[in-house]
């Protein structure tokens, strides 16, 4: 009979258990993170009141229909993580689970394919980082944004593979819970990313 | 094993780390440097300042010079420390080490810089913005080997199994959060104006109070975790074993 060492490897009472998912730390480093986000929304916002035309005008020049398609591959791939957790929670089918997750990380990768494609046609269309003040925010938003989905992308890695190696995967739900937060968090800053520069009228 | 002397030496070299931070922040406001100089700036107006400012940015940067010094041994603390978890990676440990001593050539090499740039400002005028340029992008930009550094003490401590952490958990997360945020050094050099330029909110600002937040953090956990005794440490480890 083994005894709860850690606080990681979850009781049974799961269902009754009312307590706060994943741990306190990577909700630190999520709160840490939306902080600097919304920094970053509040400057944009700021500098963009100052200067309207010049960032109407390049927004025009955004892809939309592009950058909608990578919403809802970050939409779908967060139905898929949070499907997974339900399945992982329940620790009946983890094989299940770590298709699903497989599945999220098969979004994720397209998101990034669709990011790359989109750059490669503002680039090849003369617009980068300097063109100006809008696409300088384009760029480093959705530049600093992909380097999250990159490593959320390897945190679903091996949440997936270790769903996949180990039936009991139930007693690592808090790693499991901080991970499919993260992923949460990453798709959520995609959202308001998307409002904010492909949107705003 | 450890004794009155030897605590006595890590407790310091644990202060070294406020010590740093302290003739960090003197450097900044003695030189003028806070606020930060604007890449946009014309040779004209920095050839003045150095002209004018001489003296105070000599001075500051002395401090600058001085204050990289404490790094090396606030790192040595870290790694110290961190030895003491139960079952630690040495990788980990030595590559906090070697990251956090590579850290501190990014007090020494712009200090030195500035120090040159302020040493003759009557040369040529293209000189001194060419070496005002230098100075400035080696100080804002090298993020690299904080990161190496903070990451391998953040594994370091996710990674701890014991039913009682020597750091608190949320302490590896926030390693993981602060270099992250260093990260906008890149843009620097594509930019002269603007929150991304070298003295804007995000290389600037941003980075500077979370590396005084990870100070003030670290330190006190860091005294925290040398006041708890090895003894406690080892049978904490023994109890974990026999659980499997």
């Amino acid at each position: 009979m083994k005894a709860s060492k850690t606080g990681f490897d979850a009781p049974a009472n799961r269902s009754s258990a009312r307590r706060i998912p994943a741990e306190a730390g990577i909700w630190l480093f999520i709160f840490g993170d939306i902080l600097v986000f919304t920094l970053y929304f509040f400057v944009f916002g700021f500098e963009r009141v100052h200067d309207l035309q010049t960032y109407r005008r390049s927004q025009a020049e955004l892809n939309v229909a592009l950058g909608l398609f990578n919403t809802l591959l970050l939409l779908t791939s967060s139905w898929l993580v949070a499907s997974a957790m339900l399945l992982i929670r329940e620790g009946g089918a983890p094989r299940i689970a770590a298709l699903k997750l497989l599945l999220a990380i098969g979004c994720g990768l397209g998101f990034v394919g669709v990011k790359v494609v989109e750059y490669a046609e503002k680039v090849t269309a003369g617009i980068t980082l300097t063109s100006n003040d809008f696409f300088t925010f384009y760029y480093m938003f959705t530049g600093i944004h992909l380097m999250h989905v990159l490593i959320g992308l390897g945190v679903l890695i091996c949440m997936a593979w270790y769903a996949y190696t180990n039936p009991d995967s139930a007693r690592k739900l808090v790693h499991f819970e901080s991970g499919a937060s993260f992923w949460h968090m990453v798709d959520l800053l995609w959202i308001v990313l998307f409002a904010l520069l492909y949107l705003l009228p | 094993m450890t004794t009155t002397t030897s605590t006595g030496f890590d407790r310091l070299c644990v202060w070294c780390g406020p010590a740093c931070l302290g003739f960090f922040a003197i450097a900044l406001v003695a030189a003028g440097f806070i606020p930060p100089w604007s890449p946009a700036l014309g040779v004209d107006e920095v050839v003045a300042r150095y002209r004018e400012d001489a003296t105070r940015i000599r001075v500051g940067m002395g401090f600058l010079l001085v204050g990289g010094m404490f790094y090396a041994l606030f790192t040595a603390a870290i790694s110290s420390q961190m030895r003491r978890i139960a079952g630690v990676s040495h990788s980990l440990v030595y590559g906090q080490l070697a990251a956090g001593s590579f850290a501190c050539l990014t007090f020494l090499v712009p200090a030195i810089f500035f120090l040159v740039t302020a040493y003759r400002p009557e040369r040529p005028a293209e000189l001194t913005y060419l070496m005002n340029d230098l100075s400035w992008i080696a100080f804002i930009i090298p993020w690299p080997p904080f990161m190496a550094q903070y990451y391998s003490f953040a594994f370091a401590v996710l990674a701890d199994r014991s039913v009682q952490p020597l750091f608190p958990r949320w302490l590896g997360f926030m390693n993981l959060w602060a270099p992250i945020l260093f990260v906008c050094g890149l843009v620097v050099p594509f930019l002269k104006t603007g929150p991304f330029a070298w003295n804007g909110l995000f290389p600037f600002w941003v980075p500077g109070v979370v590396f005084g937040i990870w100070f003030i953090a670290m330190t006190k956990h860091l005294l925290r975790a040398l006041r708890r005794p090895e003894s406690e440490l080892r049978t904490q480890s023994v109890l974990e074993a026999t659980a499997t």
